[in-house]
């Protein structure tokens, strides 16, 4: 797979190569420069790196600027969708002319470059952020929803194969009793694993004081906690109410407030919950202030069963959003329904800028057995990119990633973009 | 740590502490609703709203749903919620970032048509591309249990050469099996003069062509180039006009092409403008092989609705990357009110084997229905329709909303 790091056509555009973006729009030295895939520049200071997108107030200072730039960068984002494709197809079908040639002109062209964008349709993308954060959450949300237990060494394999792809968040494991999560019974030696690992931040789940404190004996250097939206659904899922919860947790984040360890709240149940139905977006902003009130730096909002459109998304947002501030906001959308891309995508037009996935769409909904749960980080990577959205991420090492765990799981990947591209490749290296 | 940071965001959380201590002491959706009240009562201003607070405290009442039965009806009671909760974050919280959140996010709805029209293609487009030949008689039925779930466009057939496509070689028989239905459009693809008049022999109403935006696509799929294609596509448009049948357009290739890579949106303007001159209804813009992004859909759509109508446009995106939802999402957004799907996202895509294809019309109908648009198509009629396409096809719907919402039924049976 070709590496997406050079952008085709750059050179007919006005200004601004790669690292030129990434200073523009990074405070510090906190983001990982784009051919250096997060490993040893990104630092976990304990203060900017673990506030989500603290990169966004730099932008606020170049808004003015940053407009026709983002037309640029989307123009090149497009691009490097098609490249990728084209240059292995093109193989395929040389008789048909340079592919080169049209993607050039399609970058010179006057529509393509410069052109002011109408305002009616310019309001739909302009507000969607220049970078999106990416939290994977396959090797802890994902493998523990897969039927299969993978072993400790493959964990650790696909953790760092995914540090590996750019991203800067990777969820690694979970401290709950292995009684009920047995999936994730080797969290201390997943965690001894990816010791080694820089410049990765690798929150795990910790339910409570204990796990908390088993969570920090492993060298845990980021935790997250997990309240519900849903009254039946905290009690059927973590065995207390809500209120009972959020005093846990305020445990918890004492705790790491002493140790200075970030935390992250999620949310779950944020449109519906099995049980009781659709949720009031006053008690997720409830929920959620709670969360932040009591130190979590980001919260994730998610829609846990996937039955969620914007028709809900929108006010639950807006609902919170009145209470937190959207940078502190992450969305974890479910594909139960097919439905998380147009969510996310909604969101991502509500200014959210931090999304959650999971590589190749691992991890099932547990209420609806068969059914798809997390969204496919490739298929989410693959919309940011077509949006001209900066990831830092590498679709095709992502791609590999995904091919890695699926073949390990012995089932097909739940990435719709991995197959496709997968096959597009397997068709040309035919010829 | 994030502290500081937080009350340098202040401006979220001024206006917020009254109320949402408020909340915060019960979470009840009864409560809530009692505490609108209240609020109003402390802002005259917004009293001829009140009214509608004793409605939303009636519609709170309606949430105490209990079973997982219950998951099919939620999307519609959603809305009612969904008026309750704005209401509640609009009037109430007064800084100025938050009128405008609240204001552009009203506008991300908005802007979307009351009404969308699904046209259904996969009696002809979903079963063009399947492996498989299926008998005419379970195309028949297929198409009448679609009528029954209240689609009012599904797409027959197709008088291509037989030669070209297999699977659709009844395409008389079928019309004839359709004859006696009422009040539904059953367009036909017609390439060209001879299938048009085959088809207008065999009794179609309503015709399609389909020209491509890229001249290499249309070479290989069409054997011709795009001036060429428009050309019969004309012939075709002014005989339809002497016996009254309408033509729908579609444009393939409309955002990348197999060959050439990126399309240009120019380009799909051209042959939407001539399309539209030529006299076609609607014209359906095909993402063929599923691309597209809303970074490039938008450009696209904004190029053709320089030259074409909103209201003559439907958006025809494939699922192969899985941007279909979203792409049709970004195109309600701009006005866009039709929309073509596949039951149970019938048809692959022939670029990339073993990826998908079309967009499964129940995960379009489920995105809709949570949206509050007006679709008349009932989920769970057009999911007996796609499970008994699947069943005879003998593998599993490509549906993620029929896969899910069919597994909770047979869960909450075992309740």
């Amino acid at each position: 797979m070709s590496s997406l790091e050079e952008p085709l056509g750059l050179d007919k555009l006005p200004s601004m190569n790669t690292v030129d973006r990434i200073q523009r729009f990074s405070s510090g030295a906190c983001r990982p420069r784009e051919d250096n895939f997060g490993m040893g520049i990104c630092f976990i200071e304990g203060r900017s790196c673990s506030t989500s997108n603290s990169c966004d107030e730099d932008n606020e200072e170049y808004t003015a600027e940053t407009y026709p730039w983002k037309r640029h960068t989307r123009d090149i984002a497009q691009c490097r969708t098609f490249s990728q494709k084209t240059m292995t197809k093109g193989r395929n079908s040389m008789k048909f002319g340079m592919i080169d040639d049209s993607l050039s002109d399609f970058h010179s062209s006057p529509r393509g470059n410069s052109k002011d964008i109408p305002h009616s349709t310019h309001k739909f993308l302009s507000s969607i952020p220049s970078y999106v954060k990416i939290v994977e959450v396959g090797p802890r949300d994902g493998l523990q929803n897969e039927k299969n237990t993978v072993p400790t060494a493959v964990k650790i394999e696909l953790i760092h194969r995914l540090a590996s792809c750019g991203l800067s968040v990777i969820e690694a494991t979970s401290f709950v009793s292995p009684k009920w999560v047995p999936q994730l019974a080797d969290a201390k030696d997943v965690m001894q694993g990816v010791h080694g690992l820089e410049g990765i931040r690798l929150p795990v789940l910790t339910p409570n004081l204990r796990g908390f404190d088993a969570a920090i004996a492993a060298g845990a250097r980021e935790v997250a906690v997990f309240a519900s939206a849903s009254e039946s659904f905290s009690k059927s899922n973590i065995n207390c109410n809500i209120e009972e919860s959020l005093v846990r947790y305020r445990a918890v984040t004492r705790a790491a407030k002493e140790l200075s360890i970030p935390v992250r709240g999620y949310v779950s149940c944020v449109i519906g919950c099995p049980v009781e139905g659709p949720i009031p977006p006053s008690k997720v902003a409830y929920v959620a202030k709670e969360l932040y009130d009591m130190g979590c730096f980001e919260i994730s909002l998610g829609d846990t069963i996937g039955v969620g459109t914007p028709g809900t998304v929108v006010p639950m947002l807006l609902a919170v959003m009145a209470v937190v501030p959207t940078e502190k906001l992450a969305v974890h959308f479910h594909d139960t329904y097919g439905q998380s891309l147009s969510n996310i995508l909604v969101s991502l037009q509500m200014g959210i800028s931090t999304v959650d996935s999971s590589i190749a769409g691992l991890g099932g909904c547990p209420y609806a057995k068969g059914a798809s749960g997390n969204v496919a980080t490739e298929d989410v990577v693959y919309m940011l990119n077509g949006l001209g959205v900066k990831t830092n991420t590498d679709l095709g090492k992502l791609m590999s990633v995904g091919d890695f765990i699926s073949k390990q799981l012995g089932r097909p990947s739940g990435s719709k973009t991995a197959v496709a591209l997968s096959q597009v490749t397997a068709e040309a290296s035919k010829i | 740590m994030i502290t500081i940071k937080g009350m340098q965001r202040g401006r979220f959380l001024n206006p917020v502490p009254q109320l949402v201590t408020g909340l915060s002491s019960s979470c009840d959706a009864m409560d809530t609703a009692n505490q609108l009240q209240s609020l109003h009562s402390r802002y005259p201003e917004y009293t001829r709203d009140s009214t509608k607070a004793t409605e939303h405290r009636s519609a709170f009442n309606k949430y105490n749903i209990r079973g997982l039965s219950q998951c099919l009806n939620w999307p519609k009671r959603f809305n009612d919620n969904s008026h309750a909760a704005s209401y509640l974050v609009n009037h109430h919280f007064t800084s100025d970032r938050n009128t405008d959140a609240k204001d552009f996010s009203s506008k991300l709805l908005k802007g979307i048509p009351d009404f969308v029209k699904i046209v259904e293609v996969g009696p002809r487009d979903g079963l063009q591309n399947e492996k498989s030949i299926v008998p005419t008689d379970v195309k028949v039925e297929l198409i009448k249990l679609l009528v029954s779930s209240g689609l009012s466009v599904i797409e027959a057939t197709s008088f291509v050469s037989p030669k070209w496509v297999p699977q659709l070689a009844d395409a008389k028989d079928v019309l004839e099996g359709i004859q006696d239905v009422e009040g539904v459009s059953f367009p036909v693809l017609t390439p060209n003069l001879k299938g048009f008049e085959a088809a207008v022999a065999a009794g179609a109403k309503e015709v399609a062509v389909f020209p491509a935006a890229s001249e290499s696509f249309s070479k290989a799929n069409l054997n011709s180039g795009i001036e060429d294609n428009l050309a019969r596509c004309r012939d075709i448009a002014s005989a339809s006009r002497s016996y009254s049948i309408p033509v729908r357009g579609y444009i393939s290739c409309v955002v990348g092409c197999p060959f050439e890579g990126h399309v240009a949106p120019a380009k799909v303007a051209y042959v939407a403008k001539a399309l539209n001159e030529m006299g076609c209804s609607e014209i359906s813009l095909g993402d063929t092989i599923g691309v597209g992004t809303p970074g490039t859909v938008v450009p696209m759509l904004e190029a053709v609705l320089d030259v074409v109508p909103v209201d003559k446009l439907a958006v025809h995106f494939h699922d192969t990357y899985g941007q279909a939802l979203s792409n049709t999402l970004i195109s309600l957004q701009m006005g866009i009110s039709v929309v073509d799907s596949s039951v149970s996202g019938l048809g692959g895509c022939p670029y990339a084997k073993g990826a998908t294809g079309n967009v499964a019309t129940e995960d379009v109908v489920y995105m809709l229905d949570g949206i509050g648009v007006k679709t008349n198509v009932d989920l769970g009629k057009l999911m007996q329709a796609g499970d008994f396409i699947c069943k005879h096809l003998g593998r599993a719907s490509n549906s993620r909303a029929a896969t899910a919402l069919s597994k909770v039924k047979a869960h909450a049976s075992k309740l």
